[in-house]
């Protein structure tokens, strides 16, 4: 091969050689992911389409360096050498594989990505006109293998999910959809259906006037993933599985399989990627669940390179001085988790609805998770200027709830012009609440404050559930499993843990399970500034009173109908007999600093 | 640069880096090794 032959070849060889990086990076990353999810139980915060998605990604990053070079490389060849683009791309692709590690220094990372660029482009040059044939065959072999396993993963999906349909049992005749709508970080003392000054749920307001208000129902913890496992199993926090690394197991059935075992078709549509979504624990019984989004942005945050917290600093920052900022601390960490196309309310509503259209004689039981008024608090066009000049964390979180009460809304409507909405059980909860400088806090998951336990609570059934009902007992979020199994299905009662909420509306001296509430700290990586810091947290709720056992002993009793932000404490100033207080300190274990 | 010590292995990274330079001065780590067991099995 002359010299002028390989310059007048070598802007394609440079494209092809930057695609073949990508396939090799695609692969790198994909096995990286499968051998953390199928061999180490981890957390992976990928989107199931990973497999094909990573590769995608990888090749839009790389090729898009490629092109300025192939044009480089026409115009003027010698300043493009092969080995040098070899080099590049093979050291990219090392680099962008050994970033999964995150227990090794990016700089170590570096070295040994440097290494296999060298190593690389050294055989390139000793293999001359034969290496970029067994490189194509190479890369087009994984290239093809990834294919077949992203197809065989989705069709496998596919085949089980219509098979788990087709296996469904006849479901009983009137028996009514149910609709479960929990929303993400949402603390009812910011609503307006809870007396909030700022008009933030006008349409909550609305569908609580056709049914049933809970103005103190408690959380069973302040973060998602044991929360919403509460809410799907009637099980107390305390008793799941589900931890920060740890997803909800297979011990106690959800309801989503208690609804299938009933006839029912199950579709979650959830925006929650960090702890909702597919490898969580939540999808187990859902015939379709929809989390991650199909997009160009889930693409690229499909490649570690952008998943960086230095990737992620730049693409934020609106001046040259933040992009220098961010150049200056280099970060490379991956965070998986925070990185992902964000799903707004909108979306869920459309993939639902889209869903719930699907002609079938089945009832349907929908799970929604919302997850927009979860930091970074961004609320959508006219929404981030609703109230103030959306400069404040709490403006923006107040339109972030404003946002999500219109979607809900528009959800709502929908569903009344299609003739479905009174045939249906809707439950709007949310699965904590979030602290906006309170107690001197940020933020949820650090305490078991009113903000973070007190959420809202709305059942609606028109002819069996009473409209414009205020119940005012106290209740616990563990009991709404049974409670919409009652209501769903009257001909058999539930055994399932808890005790139905229909009789808060039923009866004024209900009182349902204990209310109980923890937060474990065991197995963070960051403990956030709070009292979590002490160590576990426990807290029980009786009456008006609101008990919390922080990990260091130390107690804070608040009566949350008086002082609903908790800011007196009354521990100092109750008798020691007081009946209540003795109560609740019988629910709490001894805790000690951790 | 951003150093997070709570969640970096030391000593992997260390072993990285190593294998890191071995990789790229691998010709030269190589032929030094031949050189190094021509030169013992000629006294040998």
């Amino acid at each position: 091969m002359t010299p002028a032959t390989d310059a007048g070849r070598s802007p394609l060889r440079i494209v092809r050689v930057a695609g073949l990086a990508a396939v090799f990076a695609g692969a790198g990353h994909v096995l990286v992911m499968g051998a953390k999810s199928l061999l180490l139980g981890q957390f992976i915060w990928s989107s199931r389409d990973v497999v094909w998605m990573a590769p995608v990604g990888y090749l839009l990053v790389f090729g898009a360096l490629a092109v300025p070079l192939a044009l480089l490389a026409a115009l003027r060849p010698r300043w493009v050498p092969q080995a040098a683009v070899v080099f590049l791309y093979a050291t990219a692709a090392a680099f962008s594989v050994a970033l999964l590690f995150p227990r090794i220094h990016p700089i170590a990372s570096l070295l040994v990505a440097i290494g296999i660029g060298v190593r690389s482009a050294q055989s390139a040059r000793d293999a001359g006109s034969g290496w970029p044939r067994l490189a194509r065959s190479a890369g087009g072999t994984v290239a093809a293998l990834l294919a077949l396993t992203a197809v065989g993963m989705r069709g496998m999906r596919a085949w089980r999910d219509d098979a788990a349909w087709r296996a469904l049992p006849a479901s009983a005749d009137g028996a009514p959809n149910v609709l479960y709508i929990i929303l993400d970080t949402v603390r009812a003392r910011n609503l307006s259906l809870y007396g909030y000054a700022r008009p933030t749920s006008p349409n909550m307001a609305r569908l609580a006037a056709e049914g049933v208000t809970f103005d103190y129902a408690f959380a069973t913890t302040s973060w998602t993933l044991p929360s919403h496992g509460s809410l799907m199993t009637g099980v107390d926090a305390k008793e799941l599985s589900a931890a920060w690394f740890v997803p909800l197991d297979d011990s106690t059935p959800v309801l989503a399989e208690r609804m299938a075992a009933r006839g029912y078709r199950t579709g979650g549509f959830v925006a929650n990627h960090v702890y909702t979504a597919w490898e969580s624990g939540l999808a187990r019984g859902f015939h379709t669940y929809e989390d991650y989004l199909v997009s160009l942005k889930q693409v690229l945050l499909s490649t570690s390179l952008l998943q960086t917290e230095l990737a992620s600093e730049l693409s934020a920052a609106r001046r040259w001085s933040g992009r220098m900022a961010a150049l200056r601390r280099f970060n490379l960490q991956v965070h998986p988790a925070f990185y992902s196309d964000r799903k707004p309310a909108e979306r869920v509503v459309d993939e639902f609805l889209a869903w719930e259209r699907l002609a079938s004689d089945r009832p349907y039981f929908a799970f929604l998770n919302f997850f927009d008024p979860h930091e970074p608090y961004e609320p959508p066009g006219r929404f981030r200027t609703m109230f103030g000049e959306g400069k404040t964390p709490e403006d923006l979180y107040d339109g972030s709830l404003a946002y999500l009460d219109q979607e809900l809304g528009r959800l709502a409507d929908t569903l009344r012009a299609r003739g479905t909405l009174d045939r249906t059980l809707v439950v709007i909860v949310a699965d904590h609440g979030e602290h906006l400088g309170d107690h001197g806090i940020w933020g949820h998951s650090n305490s078991l404050y009113e903000q973070l336990l007190r959420v809202p609570l709305i059942i609606r059934f028109p002819g069996r559930v009473p409209a414009g009902v205020r119940v005012r007992q106290p209740v616990s979020l563990r009991d709404l499993p049974v409670t919409l199994l009652s209501l769903a299905d009257r001909a058999a009662p539930p055994s399932l843990p808890g005790v139905s909420l229909t009789g808060a509306w039923q009866r004024s001296d209900f009182r349902g399970s204990d209310i109980l509430a923890e937060l474990r700290v065991a197995g963070r990586r960051k403990i956030p500034p709070g009292p979590s810091r002490f160590g576990d947290l426990h807290s029980a709720v009786r009456d008006s009173l609101h008990l919390i056992r922080n990990g260091d002993g130390s107690e804070e009793l608040y009566d949350v109908v008086r002082d609903g932000e908790e800011r007196t404490n009354l521990s100092a100033n109750r008798a020691a007999g007081d009946s209540v207080v003795t109560w609740l300190r019988s629910r709490l274990p001894a805790t000690g600093k951790k | 640069m951003y150093i997070g010590p709570d969640s970096l292995m030391p000593i992997a990274s260390v072993f990285a880096a190593i294998a890191g330079f071995f990789l790229m001065f691998w010709r030269r780590v190589v032929g030094a090794m031949r050189f190094m067991l021509s030169k013992f099995s000629k006294k040998s």
